[in-house]
């Protein structure tokens, strides 16, 4: 099993809106499509 | 600007960004769908980088930057020695399993226990997987995988290395005999 994981880049102009987009990859919504594609969430 | 109930609310995002986002090929099916899905909650603009994970490792390193990374665990950490990532940022997202495919007309490879996967390997015509010279995680990790069964050297014969992602598509356009097995990560099962 191959985990990626996610990190808001130490240059990042936009690190709230940076953070908003993990949260949502990290989420139900996401999870359940992540599924879809034959990944393992989180 | 719609909100999806529950991830993303107005008070995440005060303003409409443009996010630039750097990630390997394997995430590529499911972050393309679902970058339009944050899009349109958020109002944000989201570009992907797409490559393997070794380039992009080394395009951090040499200083390129983005504003979300994402990257195997592994490199992650050893990027976040160095800095390269806001603190406490880093978040485990996905996982995905090394698969093995054949092509439709092939027989099911039988993988069901370690003894009977080596079968299958020895016995194939031939292999195809991406190249682990290249840095793609799949192939770094299968590499490993004949090392540890023992038969690297035995399979070194009948093998094709792909640059990147591709291995499903050489099975699926039958540039391979009939009976080949294709090691690939889930998002290429066109096979």
């Amino acid at each position: 099993m191959t985990v990626f994981t996610a990190g808001i880049g130490a240059g990042s102009k936009s690190p709230e809106p940076a953070k908003a987009l993990i949260k949502f990859l990290t989420g139900p919504e996401a999870a359940s499509r992540f599924k879809a594609k034959g990944f393992e969430p989180g | 600007m719609t909100a999806i109930s529950g991830l993303v609310s107005p008070n995440d995002v005060a303003q409409a960004a443009e996010l630039r986002v750097l990630t390997s090929v394997a995430l590529t099916s499911a972050l393309d769908e679902l970058a339009p899905v944050f899009e349109n909650a958020t109002g944000n603009k989201v570009t992907i980088g797409y490559s393997l994970i070794a380039d992009v490792r080394k395009r951090i390193l040499d200083g390129e930057t983005a504003d979300v990374i994402i990257l195997s665990r592994p490199v992650m950490d050893e990027l976040q020695k160095q800095d390269k990532f806001a603190a406490n940022s880093l978040v485990n997202v996905a996982g995905t399993p090394v698969s093995v495919a054949a092509r439709a007309s092939a027989p099911k490879p039988d993988i069901s226990s370690v003894d009977a996967f080596k079968h299958t390997l020895l016995t194939a015509q031939s292999i195809v997987y991406a190249d682990p010279a290249k840095g793609g995680a799949s192939g770094v990790y299968f590499a490993r995988v004949l090392d540890r069964l023992g038969i690297a050297e035995q399979m070194k014969g009948k093998t094709i290395l792909v640059p990147g992602a591709q291995a499903a598509e050489v099975v699926a356009r039958g540039e391979a005999p009939v009976r080949n097995w294709s090691v690939r990560c889930p998002e290429n099962s066109r096979a």
